[in-house]
């Protein structure tokens, strides 16, 4: 259920943002998801919704104390391998919380008009329009239609 | 201070699948009908698929799963000790607002697996007794189809031509012919044209999150107009508690809250449990007192006991000369029973259904599925409107361990204790699984499919809710007869999914609506001490 107005520190989304770097990389001529999304939309989902702000906060946390981030001066300062490898470790300990990560992040980065457009998606709205399909013709049933009845009789 | 209410011929709790069929056969029969339901009436308009952020409110407000979704209406379910999450949805309709509509009937041998295979129980009841329910409900839901399956026993034409297969189905279909595999389409409570003033489908693709056309038949727009418009009561954001009795051991009525938390009390002639397998053992198993301390209708230590969902399972294939497989309803393509009797060569006993599906509906779910970093992009690329899948639905059979008991500490909002979950796949299902994941792959190859991609195995699964208040002749061993009359309180009738004996390897709400309707059919001809 929608829960509005929980106070989200800046610097936890500021760090979000660097995993969402990692998480979907640049392409073509669109920056990476961090770069990419504004704080608004991250926000609006953060309040929206307690799966993904509790999933938040306990993922920070733990990408804090991941030991190899911690030795290493934090995760922003690691190099593009090093930051890969612990967020597969983070997706490996915590599986749930990373999953509802994922989520968000992928909610947030598909909304933006850049990238649907770049994956030519067009339907954003599934109804009224809705998609059309060839009728059914049951021509297509021509073999099936040879197999003699097969259930068993009781 | 508890309101009470007037008498009513028969109250019935709940006002999904089964709840909403018995309304309009009982309110048709004349019978004054009350339905207490604790979910509100869903407005068509805030269906995900009318908005721009359909996948959000599908993955939150509308998840399968009420422990996510946690909306005013639903209960919480204690989940920490089952492999499979129990799905449902609390409003008018039930969870035929969420339901996929695909609606495949058990067969003649489901009812008798005890005599053929040496398993489980069989049915007090016959295919052939059910058959004519069946029928019934089919005029009233509207089935897309086309008859001549050899599969099952012959049936009445379907009120509808077929959805259409797409070119998806058809390089599908061919895949089974040249393999000498039965398939055949999809029959469904989906309109292929307009049926009884509702719409034709249009294909908007992922009908599992409500439909703003009402071209799929969730109960609300099929049998509960015409119960209200018979002049049966629809009370909604009524949550039962408790089912009371008298000291001559009938059941007197409901305890009921409503919206504002106060405390009702609906008397009734006869009382029909229509909450599903997890909602109705839990309000059974509440309703425990002097006379009843297990819970009511519970001699038998049957309540509860037996849970069983189907196991399922799928394998997707990616097809890179397909652009669009999103467009078309997800499932209700065509199915295939090859695999649904049992041959003792597998290694297991039953069998399972194939289904195939189109692929994933939007990008945040194909996202869900595919590589983070470096990859994703070129695998976005590669899967988006090019993956087909096939899923397994394998019969799941009854176990007492498997079951819904009274959770001794979380409760809902009204302080009613929740139900808790202890479920544990089989072995026998895991090999049940095994086997049909090999032949789906079998199949998405002979298709062309370029790339196989096995899912894993999911807690996300528990569409079916069944086998917790069990049928039979022994008051010993079943908790209602065959015609799902309670057999320690005989004015006490249950018609959801508990009942069911065995699953059969299909979706089981054909099943679920004909029994209903042969319960009603039981009251209005039997029962006229219930009829003031
Ligand atoms: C995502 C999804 C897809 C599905 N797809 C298919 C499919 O393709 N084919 C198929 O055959 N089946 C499908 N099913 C299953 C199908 O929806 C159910 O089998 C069917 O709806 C069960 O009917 P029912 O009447 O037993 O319960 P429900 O339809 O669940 O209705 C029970 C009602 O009882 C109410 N209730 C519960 N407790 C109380 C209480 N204490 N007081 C008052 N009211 C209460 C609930 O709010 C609910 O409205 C699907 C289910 C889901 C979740």
């Amino acid at each position: 259920m929608p829960n509005n107005q929980k106070n989200i520190d800046k610097s936890k989304l500021s760090l979000l943002k660097k995993v969402m770097d990692i998480l979907i990389p640049q392409v073509d001529n669109l920056p990476s998801a961090g770069l990419l999304v504004t704080d608004e939309k991250i926000l609006d989902l953060l309040n929206k919704y307690d799966k993904y702000s509790s999933s938040f906060n306990k993922f920070i946390n733990a990408l804090r104390l991941d030991p190899y981030c911690r030795a290493s001066g934090g995760f922003k300062s690691l190099n593009y391998e090093s930051k890969e490898n612990v967020l597969k470790e983070l997706q490996h300990n915590i599986p749930d919380i990373f999953e509802n990560i994922l989520e968000l992040i992928y909610l947030v980065y598909y909304s933006n008009n850049k990238v649907l457009d770049r994956i030519n998606w067009k339907r954003k709205t599934l109804q009224p329009k809705g998609w059309e399909l060839e009728k059914f013709n049951p021509e297509v049933l021509d073999t099936i239609k040879l197999r003699k009845p097969f259930w068993k009789e009781v | 201070m508890i309101t009470q209410h007037d008498k009513t011929d028969i109250l019935i709790i709940g006002a999904g699948a089964s709840g909403a069929a018995v309304m309009w056969d009982l309110s048709n029969a004349g019978f004054n009908v009350v339905c207490l339901e604790q979910g509100s009436r869903i407005q068509a308009d805030k269906y995900p698929v009318n908005h721009p952020n359909w996948e959000e409110l599908a993955l939150n407000e509308w998840n399968y799963n009420p422990n996510v979704r946690k909306n005013n209406d639903d209960y919480p379910i204690n989940t920490d000790n089952t492999d499979i999450n129990p799905l449902m949805f609390n409003a008018v309709g039930g969870s035929t607002i969420h339901w996929t509509a695909h609606i495949p009937r058990l067969h003649p041998s489901d009812f008798k697996v005890k005599t053929l295979d040496g398993v489980a129980d069989d049915w007090p009841i016959t295919y052939w007794d059910l058959e004519p329910f069946y029928d019934k409900n089919d005029q009233m839901m509207g089935v897309s189809g086309i008859h001549g399956d050899p599969a099952n026993p012959k049936r009445l034409p379907k009120q509808m031509p077929p959805l259409p297969l797409g070119e998806e189905g058809k390089l599908i279909a061919k895949a089974f012919d040249r393999l000498g595999w039965h398939w055949w389409p999809a029959d469904a409570n989906v309109n292929s044209v307009e049926y009884r003033g509702r719409k034709a489908c249009n294909m908007c693709g992922p009908l599992n999150y409500g439909c703003p056309r009402q071209a799929k038949a969730s109960t609300d727009v099929t049998y509960i107009p015409d119960a209200i418009k018979n002049g049966a009561e629809l009370r909604v954001k009524a949550r039962v508690s408790k089912i009371e009795t008298n000291s001559k051991g009938k059941a007197t009525g409901a305890l009921y809250f409503d919206k504002d938390g106060k405390e009702h009390f609906q008397p009734a002639n006869g009382i029909v449990l229509a909450m599903n397998g997890v909602g109705t053992p839990r309000i059974l198993l509440n309703s425990q007192s002097n006379a009843h301390p297990n819970g009511l209708s519970n001699s038998s230590g049957q309540v509860g006991k037996n849970l069983m969902f189907h196991v399922f399972a799928s394998v997707e294939g990616v097809f890179d000369n397909l652009k669009e497989t999103y467009k078309g309803p997800t499932v209700n393509i065509l199915i295939s029973q090859e695999f649904y009797e049992t041959d003792t060569t597998r290694g297991f006993d039953r069998g399972y259904i194939l289904i195939m599906n189109r692929g994933t509906p939007g990008p945040v779910h194909l996202s869900k599925s595919i590589d983070w970093g470096k990859n994703h992009h070129s695998e976005f690329e590669k899967n988006f409107g090019k993956r087909l899948g096939i899923g397994v639905c394998g019969e799941d059979l009854p176990e007492e361990s498997n079951c819904v008991e009274l959770d001794p500490i979380l409760k809902d909002s009204n302080g009613i204790p929740s139900p808790k979950i202890i479920y544990k796949i089989s072995k026998e299902s895991r090999k049940l699984l095994e086997h049909g994941l090999k032949n789906a792959e079998i199949i998405l190859r002979e298709a062309g499919a370029n790339k196989i991609i096995k899912l894993p195995f999911s807690k996300h699964q528990g569409w079916h809710l069944m086998g917790t208040a069990r049928m039979g002749e022994n008051p010993k061993t079943s908790v209602v007869n065959k015609n799902c009359q309670s057999h320690d309180i005989e004015n006490l009738f249950i018609v959801d999914a508990s009942v069911f004996v065995t699953g059969g390897a299909v979706n089981p709400t054909p099943t679920i609506q004909a029994i209903a309707l042969k319960t009603s059919d039981y009251i209005i001809k039997s029962r006229k001490d219930l009829k003031s």
